[in-house]
């Protein structure tokens, strides 16, 4: 299995992402945890890349590439970029909430990654953000 | 993502929410949701049919919550799925708001 993607870096595509990842899960005969980490963990990405990863530019450069794999009992999932140069992973986690009232909900998608993700890995070529997240199918 | 709500008892208010708690469904109910919380005292949010849930889902728990603890309120969550505990786990959202697996403890929690 080797499917490809590409979509716009607005939190609009999410939906198609989603069903995509569905759609390959339902081919794959995924798990349902497995589909959870994949959607979950391309939502977190996606957002990083919407939100941050295009401050300037021209709307036609703000592409994500998407591309699923499977080796053996792992799901590959690459994600590029043409943003920012920017590295999720070597974001530190915020720091743990006393209360509701200094609480964020931000800032912890990494931590989410890094959780669901079986083993994370970045790298940065030719202008290119490459996030590569690997996933067990009897996770 | 829908959001259900009935009334427990004269003060506890039961919001069910359904569906995908991603950034499509946070937008969705976000604002009737912190309206919501922050205007009743005692809240449980039901999350038992909450399929799936990121950040921007637990964005919309939070400003729940601080809606509701602005009025002097109190909410707590329930009976989310393995998975969806496991991203409140992480994001340590079980340690500040009452994370339950049963409706009495859930009244317990918003009544203490």
């Amino acid at each position: 299995m080797q499917e490809k993607l590409v979509v716009s870096a607005k939190l609009v595509e999410f939906a198609r992402v989603c069903n995509w990842i569905k759609a390959l899960a339902l081919r794959s005969v995924l798990p349902q945890s497995t589909l959870f980490a994949i959607q979950l963990c391309c939502e977190e990405a996606l957002s990083n890349i919407a939100r941050y990863g295009f401050a300037h530019g021209d709307a036609s450069s703000r592409e994500v590439q998407l591309s699923v794999e499977q080796a053996g009992d792992l799901i590959i999932l690459t994600i590029k970029d043409r943003g920012m140069a920017f590295n999720p992973l070597g974001v530190p986690p915020p720091p743990k909430p006393a209360t509701v009232e200094e609480a964020s909900a931000g800032g912890w998608g990494i931590q989410l990654i890094r959780k669901f993700a079986r083993s994370q890995a970045y790298e940065r070529r030719d202008g290119v953000n490459c996030l590569t997240l690997c996933f067990g199918i009897d996770c | 993502m829908e959001m259900i709500v009935d009334a427990l008892s004269d003060d506890i208010t039961r919001v069910h929410l359904v569906g995908r708690l991603d950034i499509l469904g946070a937008e969705k109910i976000d604002l009737k949701f912190s309206a919501l919380c922050g205007s009743r005292r005692k809240i449980i949010v039901d999350l038992s049919e909450v399929s799936f849930l990121a950040s921007m889902g637990m964005r919309t728990i939070l400003i729940g919550a601080k809606a509701a603890g602005a009025n002097g309120g109190k909410i707590a969550l329930l009976k989310p799925a393995p998975e969806v505990e496991e991203v409140l786990t992480i994001a340590n959202i079980n340690t500040i708001i009452p994370l339950v697996h049963d409706l009495e403890a859930a009244i317990g929690a918003v009544s203490s």
